[in-house]
């Protein structure tokens, strides 16, 4: 691509290698006593789309402003390659941020907003003039070069934004909740031509969110943070599938948790007991937790099905149900459990307080330990 | 000319809050800037065509005046000497307040509002003793030069190091910058601090970052401050009166003597003339010029490429907190000089010190004139504080509600009585005064101080109007009052810490006036105005005393009225909260 330079062409090609390309090791910051990173070690790979996901105030975006420079951290090493970055001045890190509220200049136009980061590198006005023609083309911006940034949509802004970090060739980008003031609809079309333009440029992408629908959508992999501390790293999948603790699955998409205690398992199988007595069968991580302890049960709606079935597995009552789409989810009231959603197809709901029978798919729960 | 933001959309938003109040409310504020500033300086234009005679004016129109002013050399170089130090000021005061505001806004994190607030109260307190700190240390008698005789250095006053335009210049910077520093901050606060931490990102060091992102987003007020302080300083008279000397004159000292000491209205409103003349077009050259050499400059870094690169190690300390960190030293120190030497046993204000005492506190009062002068000012501070809330509230609200051309007249009605030089509105008042046979005295400065004191309380009440939430009237409503009611029950409490502000600013302001009531109060006298009077006499302890005592009240009442006012805008955030 244009954008990209030719020196930096072919490491687009080797996305997700297995060389660490950015290593975080004990960052740490603390501030007036308090502390807003606790020690993170993290490795980061070249040409990775890699998202920081978590709640408001979990340090994600501190942690983004740390790489960046335009916060110090109290602790810790960040190497770049070959370069320590924390001894690097922001304005020299091949590190290019894009801001949250985009931070555009207004007394500038598009193309000057641009040009900015070329004319503080004192490139040659010839190839300043061609790569911000090139970048604006790419994002399709060239018939607003001469505008003034503050007469742009909100969609347009970003991608001002995103163009001013990228022409630069950054060897990362960071971009912290860049969607986040957008609608929906844009939302999504932004997201996949962030997708789009990652892959094709094959630049290492530090995207933080708090939504984890869009973390989701765009990461090749996710580190869940929560009070200053990675809960979780891995792919969408991973983090989905098998949530490291109670934190990360109630955070993640919607989660039933029952207690229960482990009865046997057998590599990454085992059955579980109920508060019922009920005898379940689920998927549970190498370690914890051991047989014969108390444990939780982790389980998504899709996990649990409505059956007119005498034999089901739990007796329930049928309550709200919030329609999806395509499905719906409806709480039922189970007496030994509480409240459990359960995902039915969108022409099945149950009128409320019609008395249901609740099944439990077989080895799709996941055992966490209960804390 | 100075640049309060008026945010357009706010306003249409919040005028059905004020609708209650309605256009009327501006009616007294142009009633009183009619009365007292438009007609005067009207009968002050006639009086420049009139002839002078010996006793008085003739009754036949003539240009004589302006003749003698054109013509004469010793005028012309006044005017030109005048327009110089003017410019001058301007220029030292806007690049100083350039790096104040940018360290306050942006680089003293927490500390900024504090500093802001030293800022804030030395713009405003207590005028005559600043100034008359600058002549208790330039002064013939003064420290720098005592302090050398006492040391044996010299047998005679240094006039060179005291008196002149050097002396001039030093403290008019020292007065003018507290105001520029605020225009320009206020205009930079403005400025998300993202932008800066997008231009380091993007490889921009801090050199390029000012230039280039808040250089340019600042350049109206920077203009503004400019224009405003060479306006001003060009007629100031009690400067150059104090720390002038019998060589360092200026046109504000002359037509000063012109019309109070000789009554020659007709030179004296001519050199007005002029001096707005030869400052609008001295400020008209400088803007343009600066224009020209700003934009030569940008294209000039712009396209400055040097052929290869030299990788310095730059320093990476920044330059702008310890030279504003020294600004703000330069604002407080003559102060703290001015008491330091109140409590000398010496009967001079220079070092050495012989020793510590208060005896002089009690002696000065003791001095002809000096209660009736406290008193009158008493008096003259409780008035004016009552006669600028009747009229600047309902101004704040009518500036809130009025649209289009009704718009900008309430806007240049507030801010003129601020940008027009004090010895104009003095001579014009005097001058109308005589034309039309109304006495001199507190009545007459008692109109002037509140035309002085008005647009304080208008601009305060109006900035406290706009932060109103709109939603907490329209719940009033909706939970079944009046708009009357909304008015009295909602608006009112939530406005009533900006009234208290507004009221003891007025009071202050009213306290510290000097340059229209030097025309003003024909035989009556009030205390900066005894200050001054004694102060071009001799420097005594007595003065630092009294001077002392002025501050003390000045200060106290300025900090309160800062407290109310951060407190109103921290109310503000808190409602945004609740709601």
């Amino acid at each position: 691509m244009s954008l990209l330079g030719p020196s930096l062409a072919p490491l687009a090609e080797q996305t997700a290698g297995p060389t660490p390309f950015l290593e975080l090791r004990g960052v740490t910051k603390l501030y007036a006593q308090q502390t807003v990173l606790a020690p993170i070690d993290l490795d980061i790979r070249q040409g990775e789309f890699f998202t920081l996901l978590g709640p408001s105030g979990c340090g994600k975006t501190t942690l983004l402003r740390i790489i960046a420079g335009l916060e110090t951290s109290t602790a810790g090493t960040i190497r770049l390659g070959p370069l320590d970055l924390l001894a690097t001045p922001p304005e020299r890190r091949p590190v290019n941020l894009v801001f949250q509220n985009y931070a555009l200049f207004p007394h500038m136009t598009v193309a000057e907003n641009v040009a900015y980061g070329l004319h503080a590198e004192r490139r040659p006005l010839e190839e300043i003039r061609r790569r911000v023609a090139d970048a604006l083309d790419l994002v399709g911006l060239t018939d607003k070069a001469e505008s003034d940034v503050t007469q742009l949509s909100g969609g347009q802004q970003q991608r001002v934004a995103l163009t001013r970090a990228l022409v630069k060739r950054p060897q990362l980008l960071l971009l912290d909740e860049p969607l986040a003031a957008l609608d929906l609809q844009l939302r999504k079309r932004l997201q996949h031509e962030l997708r789009t333009l990652q892959a094709e440029l094959g630049t290492t992408f530090i995207f933080v969110t708090h939504d984890q629908e869009e973390a989701f959508a765009l990461s090749h992999r996710i580190a869940l943070m929560e009070e200053g501390r990675i809960q979780q790293l891995g792919t969408p999948q991973e983090i989905y599938d098998q949530p490291a603790n109670r934190f990360v699955a109630e955070f993640v998409g919607e989660s039933n948790l029952l207690a229960c205690e482990v009865q046997q398992r057998c590599g990454d199988r085992c059955t579980v007991q109920l508060r019922g007595g009920q005898i379940v069968t689920a998927r549970c991580a190498d370690q914890v937790p051991a047989v014969s302890t108390s444990a939780l049960l982790a389980l998504r709606p899709e996990h649990l099905r409505l059956t007119t079935d005498d034999s089901a597995l739990l007796r329930a009552t049928a309550g709200l149900a919030t329609f999806r789409g395509a499905d719906a989810v409806l709480e039922v009231d189970v007496p030994e459990a509480g409240v459990l959603t359960v995902c039915v197809a969108a022409d099945e709901v149950p009128p409320i307080g019609t008395p249901v029978g609740v099944h439990i798919l077989p080895e799709r729960g996941w055992l966490l330990g209960s804390d | 000319m100075v640049s309060v933001a008026a945010p357009r959309t706010a306003g249409v938003m919040r005028r059905r809050l004020v609708a209650p109040a309605g256009l009327l409310g501006g009616i007294p504020l142009l009633g009183l800037v009619t009365t007292v500033l438009l007609v005067p300086i009207a009968v002050f234009l006639s009086y420049s065509f009139r002839s002078s005679e010996l006793f008085g004016v003739g009754d036949t129109y003539t240009l004589d005046s302006y003749r003698e002013v054109v013509t004469s050399p010793e005028f012309r170089e006044l005017m030109l000497r005048s327009a110089v130090v003017a410019v001058i000021v301007a220029g030292i005061v806007v690049l100083c307040a350039f790096v104040l505001a940018y360290a306050i806004t942006f680089r003293f994190g927490r500390w900024g509002n504090a500093l802001l607030g030293v800022v804030l109260v030395s713009s405003l307190a207590a005028y005559i003793v600043r100034i008359y700190a600058w002549s208790s240390i330039l002064g013939s008698n003064g420290l720098v030069n005592a302090t050398l005789q006492a040391v044996g250095i010299t047998d005679q006053p240094v006039v060179a190091l005291s008196y002149g335009y050097p002396a001039i210049v030093i403290t008019m910077v020292y007065l003018y910058l507290p105001v520029a520093a605020l225009i320009i901050t206020a205009n930079m606060s403005g400025i998300d601090r993202g932008q800066l931490e997008a231009s380091a990102d993007l490889g921009g060091g801090r050199w390029r970052t000012v230039a280039s992102v808040v250089a340019p987003q600042t350049t109206r007020a920077v203009a503004s401050a400019f224009a405003l302080t060479a306006i001003i300083a060009s007629a100031d008279f009690v400067t150059p009166a104090l720390v002038g000397g019998p060589k360092g004159q200026m046109v504000g000292t002359t037509i000063q003597s012109a019309v109070l000491s000789r009554g020659d209205y007709p030179l004296g409103a001519a050199l007005g003339v002029a001096t707005i003349v030869c400052t609008l077009a001295t400020l008209g050259l400088v803007l343009a010029a600066a224009r020209i050499s700003a934009s030569v400059a940008h294209r000039a870094a712009m396209a400055f490429r040097p052929a290869q690169r030299h990788r310095r190690r730059r320093i990476r300390t920044s330059l702008s907190a310890p030279v504003a960190g020294a600004l703000i030293a330069f604002l407080v120190a003559p102060l703290v000089v001015v008491v330091v030497f109140s409590l000398n046993t010496n009967r001079s204000v220079g070092l050495p010190m012989r020793g510590l005492t208060l005896s002089w506190y009690p002696a000065v009062l003791d001095e002809a004139g000096l209660i009736d002068s406290m008193a009158n000012s008493l008096k003259l501070a409780v008035l004016t504080m009552l006669a600028a809330l009747a009229i600047g509230v309902p101004a704040a609200f009518s500036l809130v509600r009025a649209q289009g051309w009704f718009r900008r007249v309430l806007w240049v009605a507030v801010l003129a009585p601020l940008v027009v030089p004090g010895v104009l509105i003095g001579a014009a008042l005097l001058t109308a005064a005589n034309d039309t046979g109304i006495r001199l005295g507190l009545g007459v400065t008692l109109a002037a101080q509140a035309l002085y004191a008005v647009p304080f309380v208008a601009l305060i009440v109006r900035a406290r109007i706009l932060s109103i939430d709109d939603r907490l009237t329209e719940s009033g409503r909706d939970l079944g009052s009046t708009a009357r009611r909304a008015l009295r029950t909602v608006v009112f409490p939530l406005l009533l810490p900006s009234l208290a502000g507004g009221a003891l600013l007025a009071a202050s302001v009213a306290l510290d006036e000097i340059l229209i009531s030097t025309f003003t109060l024909g035989g009556d006298s009030t205390l900066p105005v005894w200050i001054l009077s004694r102060a071009r006499r001799a420097l005594t302890p007595g003065i630092n005393a009294i001077a002392v005592m002025v501050l003390a009240v000045s200060l106290v009442s300025l900090v309160v009225a800062t407290r109310i006012a951060s407190r109103v805008i921290s109310q503000r955030n808190s409602q945004a909260g609740t709601l």
